[in-house]
């Protein structure tokens, strides 16, 4: 065979080849990233036994594994120290207590705790705002109307005035964003959220709103950003399904009723919630919650599998 | 045309090159692709430590060693026939302290040993022990071993168990190693008797306890016991000497005080020991709260003040009713917080993470006392003043309880006999009572004075038998508003 046919017939051989490896590295992504179809009948099958409904748009989908972030509590860091420098400039006196740190003047106080534990109250104020919201006194805004306009820019005066709002950013800075607006008819309770990478944190911040001032606001707020991102070993969402059924299964014996109650599963969304070390290092690890139609959600920590609320 | 052709030639050649590099590459990451699996950073077995470690790191910055500062520090040492020695009081335990924890780290962690002695063994060896050389330290009250351990080296990882109490130790000299002249770390030239150490402890019940280790000092800097000078191994200054100026500075000691015919055991104090002491006048009324003190108590709780429903009974004692809770502030202070049922605190909630009860050990319910008890102490006010303790812990396997008192300058305020001011009971990771003196704590005056110790430090000794003991502390009975620092005689 002449030089000129071999190079034909190599680059013949070559493409064939890089197509089959392409194929078999494509194929090989998407089984360990998606359930076959025969798994997806079969569970769902199951599901079904136990009066879980699932539907197959919610196994279909690509697997969701989510990295974890970590950090240290470094006083210094670049977010935290604007915040109680603004927060000094108030007036307000900072101090460096067991668990936190307590910012205090004569209108009202700022807690910073360990844990990314957040609060603000004006003297006299005792009811948290996240707490208010479990009570039916408050009614979600679903229009986007004045008030509700209005209460987003006052929440959003009082965070930039105490350099919330950092317009610096790091490699895994968070974003911050509304959420909901909540009214009483007289007050309203604004939630936030921070978010990593498009993830939002589990624990909402919720600021509440009275007389066009901020008057109080709880919750969870990272005052000190992630430095690295390490894959983790999470569980996928049919382990999680299986772990509901065997819950409702448990409900089911313990409860003495005749049948199952259904469930239809409505929403899977996946969220960060923050965990410590003893050294102060952070963790942000990923969270799945299962919402049904009747309302009732479970979280689930993705990487032990194990309930979290 | 010959040019065209070369061109696609060379055209072919190129693709073939590329076309093997890709296929090399796709190969590496096909083969790359089964490695992949179990590389992970974070995995299941650092999250089941990170669930534990997150409850910890809740209450670390509030692990102190002050609250187990033992209430005196003894140095005994065997000199010409007689025991000479001195104790520490108050404020300078601190210091002293710190410099022990060197023995503590060796006999109380996992690198020592223990052996539990008979009741008759026991008090043969502590009363021989004490005729020599010692270091004595004792507590407020039975404390479990390994909660003395955690906190005093502030270390929440410490797991407390259900391990052995102990309140008094003594610290003696083993095996001895060698005689020489070493330089201490600040610099200082000093004699050794370098030996290896052990320790034995009791209870007030009557359990005694020896701790040993493997552990032989090879250097200046390694801890030991230095019959010569004490704890010159540390940095912190304060090691010191027993050796005495000369036989007739003994005499002149003993005939000032006239001391010497009145001995009958075998202690005595040096002069210098007793030193200038810091004697306080103190008051610790008792006072009712205000409203605005009142919600801040109820948030301390974690009960709504505008929540509660509030009563007031006949006898002035007002209620306070939330959810299977209630709270009681009595006229003339005290402050009682039950639930009832299932209700109360969940540590759970204090500390905002989920975890099952069974989870919890005995460090986690001292953690979250010790955070209530900030709250709950800055609201009485004052707190600079006075420093919390932890005047006593007691477990059954289903509940604990944890108490705490006020000291002054390390020494304890003591009410009708009793120094525990704030009590917490909690059951299966809830909280179920609290009982707490609301009480301002002030300082009336402030003198610098030598104790005269002589006579009354002997009393201090702790004999083998002894069954009462002696403590300096502010002593209030009845209705007394005010009180000095005076040794204080009472039944362990």
């Amino acid at each position: 065979m002449s030089w000129k046919k071999l190079k034909t017939f190599a680059i013949v051989m070559l493409v064939l080849m890089d197509a089959v490896f392409l194929f078999l590295i494509l194929q090989r992504h998407d089984r360990a990233t998606h359930y076959d179809d025969a798994l997806i009948d079969s569970a769902t099958a199951i599901f079904r036994e136990s009066e879980l409904y699932v539907d197959r748009a919610f196994l279909s989908k690509k697997h969701v594994s989510l990295p974890v972030y970590t950090g240290t509590s470094d006083p210094d860091a670049m977010l935290f120290s604007p915040i109680v420098s603004a927060i000094e400039k108030a007036g307000y006196e900072v101090k460096d207590e067991p668990g936190g740190i307590y910012c205090k003047n004569a209108v009202g106080e700022f807690y910073f705790g360990d844990d990314f534990g957040f609060y603000y109250a004006e003297k006299g104020r005792y009811d948290r705002p996240s707490d208010l919201l479990a009570t039916e006194r408050y009614i979600r805004l679903t229009e986007d109307n004045a008030y509700r306009q209005s209460s987003m820019r006052i929440v959003n005066t009082f965070l930039e005035k105490y350099a919330f709002l950092s317009a610096e950013t790091a490699r895994y800075g968070y974003e911050v964003a509304y959420t909901d607006v909540y009214s009483s008819g007289v007050n309203y309770i604004v939630t936030l959220s921070q978010s990593i990478e498009g993830v939002p944190v589990h624990e909402r911040i919720c600021v509440m709103v009275s007389g066009g001032r901020v008057v109080s606001a709880d919750g969870i707020f990272a005052t000190f950003v992630p430095t690295k991102r390490e894959k983790a070993e999470t569980v996928d969402i049919m382990n999680i399904l299986f772990t509901e059924k065997a819950h409702l299964d448990a409900v089911y014996r313990a409860g003495g009723s005749f049948s199952y109650t259904p469930m239809v599963l409505t929403e899977v969304s996946y969220s960060y919630a923050v965990y410590f070390d003893t050294n102060g290092e952070f963790y942000f690890v990923p969270l799945c919650e299962v919402r049904y139609a009747n309302g009732e959600s479970r979280t689930y920590n993705c990487v032990s599998g194990k309930l979290y609320s | 045309m010959l040019k065209k052709q070369n061109l696609i030639e060379l055209l072919k050649t190129v693709v073939v090159v590329i076309l093997l590099v890709a296929l090399v590459c796709l190969c590496v990451v096909y083969m790359l692709s089964y490695q992949n699996m179990g590389q992970y950073g974070f995995t299941k077995d650092t999250m089941q430590m990170l669930g534990g470690e997150s409850v910890k790191y809740q209450y670390a910055d509030y692990f102190d060693a002050s609250y187990v500062s033992p209430k005196l520090i003894g140095f005994s040492a065997k000199k010409l026939g007689e025991n000479i020695g001195f104790y520490t009081l108050g404020g300078a335990n601190a210091d002293v302290y710190e410099s022990i924890l060197p023995f503590y780290e060796k006999l109380f962690s996992d690198a020592g040993r223990i052996f539990k002695l008979s009741p008759e063994e026991g008090e043969a060896l502590f009363s021989s022990l004490l005729t020599g050389d010692y270091i004595y330290v004792v507590y407020e009250n039975d404390l479990p071993r390994d909660l003395i351990y955690a906190l005093s080296t502030e270390d929440v990882t410490v797991s407390v168990g259900d391990g052995e109490y102990i309140r008094e130790v003594l610290l003696v000299p083993d095996r001895h190693l060698y005689n020489g002249v070493s330089l201490t770390p600040s610099g200082t030239q000093v004699f050794t008797a370098i030996h290896t150490f052990y320790a034995v402890a009791r209870d007030s019940e009557g359990n005694y306890y020896r701790y040993t280790t493997d552990f032989v000092p090879s250097k200046p800097t390694d801890v030991s016991f230095n019959t010569n000078y004490y704890l010159t191994y540390t940095t912190t200054e304060s090691y010191f000497s027993y050796a005495l100026a000369g036989q007739s500075a003994l005499d002149d000691y003993f005939l000032r005080y006239g001391f010497r015919e009145k001995v009958t055991d075998t202690t005595v104090i040096l002069q210098d020991s007793g030193g200038a002491v810091s004697q306080k006048t103190v008051s610790a009324s008792r006072f009712f709260p205000n409203t605005g003190m009142t919600n801040g108590l109820l948030g301390a709780l974690l009960m709504n003040p505008e929540k509660v429903t509030s009563f007031t009974d006949g006898a002035g004692v007002r209620f306070y009713y939330d959810e299977g809770r209630n709270l009681s502030v009595s006229p003339s202070g005290h402050l009682a917080y039950t639930a009832y049922g299932a209700g109360g605190l969940p540590l759970s909630e204090l500390f905002e993470y989920p975890t099952a009860s069974e989870a919890y050990d005995l460090s986690d319910y001292i953690g979250a006392s010790l955070m209530l008890s900030r709250s709950l102490e800055a609201i009485a006010g004052t707190k600079d003043v006075y420093s919390l303790f932890l005047s006593g812990v007691y477990s059954d396997g289903k509940s604990v309880t944890v108490e705490l008192g006020y000291a002054i300058d390390g020494m304890a305020l003591y009410f009708d006999g009793f120094s525990d001011v704030l009590s917490l009971e909690f059951e299966d990771g809830t909280l179920k009572s609290v009982s707490y003196d609301l009480r301002t704590v002030t300082v009336l005056q402030d003198a610098q004075t030598n104790f005269d110790m002589l006579w009354d430090l002997r009393a201090v000794l702790i004999e083998s038998n002894a069954k009462r003991e002696y403590a300096y502390g502010y002593d209030f009975r009845a209705d007394d508003t005010s009180s000095m620092a005076t040794l204080i005689g009472r039944m362990p």
